[in-house]
């Protein structure tokens, strides 16, 4: 149960001091998103106008239609406690943790794309659905992570 | 390093991980099929919105601010707050809900998780929003970031948390 306590509590400073970390890194995160969607949304048939300014991108503009980007910074947060939880959890190797971290940024990095595009072509399913990817990826890229101890534990 | 995989590998990382892959797997689908279904009957679930908007209502009232709650609306002095899905704690259930269906142990054990992990999830939840209340009241300059930090980045940890404390204290 000590155990549990302080994971618990090295995840919340982690998070806090991330999250003030994620503020400004988070905006040159939400430009790289914008471009690779653009061009997701090019393959897709849409060759959609990203409109940028003080460099940050604003809004996908396509033939009359326009995606507002003012709260999309807002859905990359939960990049977050997923590193939080990876560099929390004790006892993992170095390498086994640094893979993690890569292959879980990456995933979360793929879930925002899709969720941008998403919203962009009024896939309402999707959009949705990423709201449920947006709290299950972190915890099954940890879980994959921690479950040796995880399962071990509960059986 | 070996260069090539061959199919004997991919047997024996399977074998030796199934537990894990039956884990994600059931996981993934459970979420999916909860998904699908509270997307199907999405307007049946609207109530919850309603719901919670005036349970916020009732406990912004008893800490002495003065709210009136019209639908899925609360309105306060300086600060009106829309609840909408995301608020209700739904999707933040859904995963959940998959987490413990999909753990292996026995159906008695999982409805004890259900039953007794929901409605703290929802008490939890329920927290946040009277917590972004009072910092939308007190101090609206850093109402989003508190927003974004208790909406995305802390409510992910409750829902380990409680799967934790479940995984601990009941299948244990």
């Amino acid at each position: 149960m000590k155990n549990k306590i302080n994971f618990l509590v090295k995840f919340l400073i982690l998070t806090l001091v991330l999250f003030l970390i994620w503020i400004p890194v988070g905006k040159v995160y939400l430009l790289v998103l914008a471009w690779v969607s653009k061009y997701v949304l090019l393959i897709m048939g849409y060759d959609a106008g990203l409109v940028i300014e003080n460099g940050a991108p604003m809004l996908f503009v396509y033939y009359g239609h326009v995606a507002v980007m003012d709260n999309a910074h807002l859905m990359n947060f939960n990049i977050i406690p997923l590193v939080a939880l990876i560099l929390a959890t004790p006892r993992i190797e170095p390498v086994r943790r640094i893979a993690m971290l890569v292959i879980g940024t990456f995933l979360l990095f793929c879930v925002h794309v899709i969720d941008l595009v998403s919203h962009f072509t009024d896939y309402e399913i999707v959009v949705i659905f990423m709201a449920v990817g947006e709290v299950a990826v972190p915890f099954v890229v940890w879980f994959v992570l921690a479950h040796k101890e995880i399962l071990e534990n509960g059986q | 390093m070996k260069a090539n995989i061959t199919k004997d590998d991919l047997i024996d990382y399977i074998n030796s991980n199934k537990d894990v892959i039956k884990f994600i797997t059931l996981f993934v689908s459970f979420c999916t099929v909860f998904y699908l279904f509270y997307y199907h009957f999405m307007d049946y679930f609207a109530f919850l919105e309603n719901t919670t908007a005036s349970i916020l209502g009732f406990l912004l009232r008893i800490f002495g601010v003065d709210a009136a709650v019209t639908g899925n609306t609360v309105t306060m002095d300086r600060l009106s707050l829309r609840i909408i899905d995301e608020c209700t704690a739904m999707f933040g259930s859904i995963v959940y809900i998959s987490c413990v269906l999909a753990y292996p142990t026995d159906l008695k054990k999982k409805i004890i998780g259900i039953v007794l992990g929901i409605p703290c999830l929802y008490a939890i939840n329920m927290v946040r929003l009277a917590v972004l209340a009072f910092v939308g009241l007190s101090s609206p300059g850093i109402f989003e970031f508190v927003h974004t930090y208790l909406w995305q980045t802390i409510f992910i940890v409750f829902v380990i948390v409680i799967w934790l404390i479940w995984v601990d204290r009941v299948v244990k």
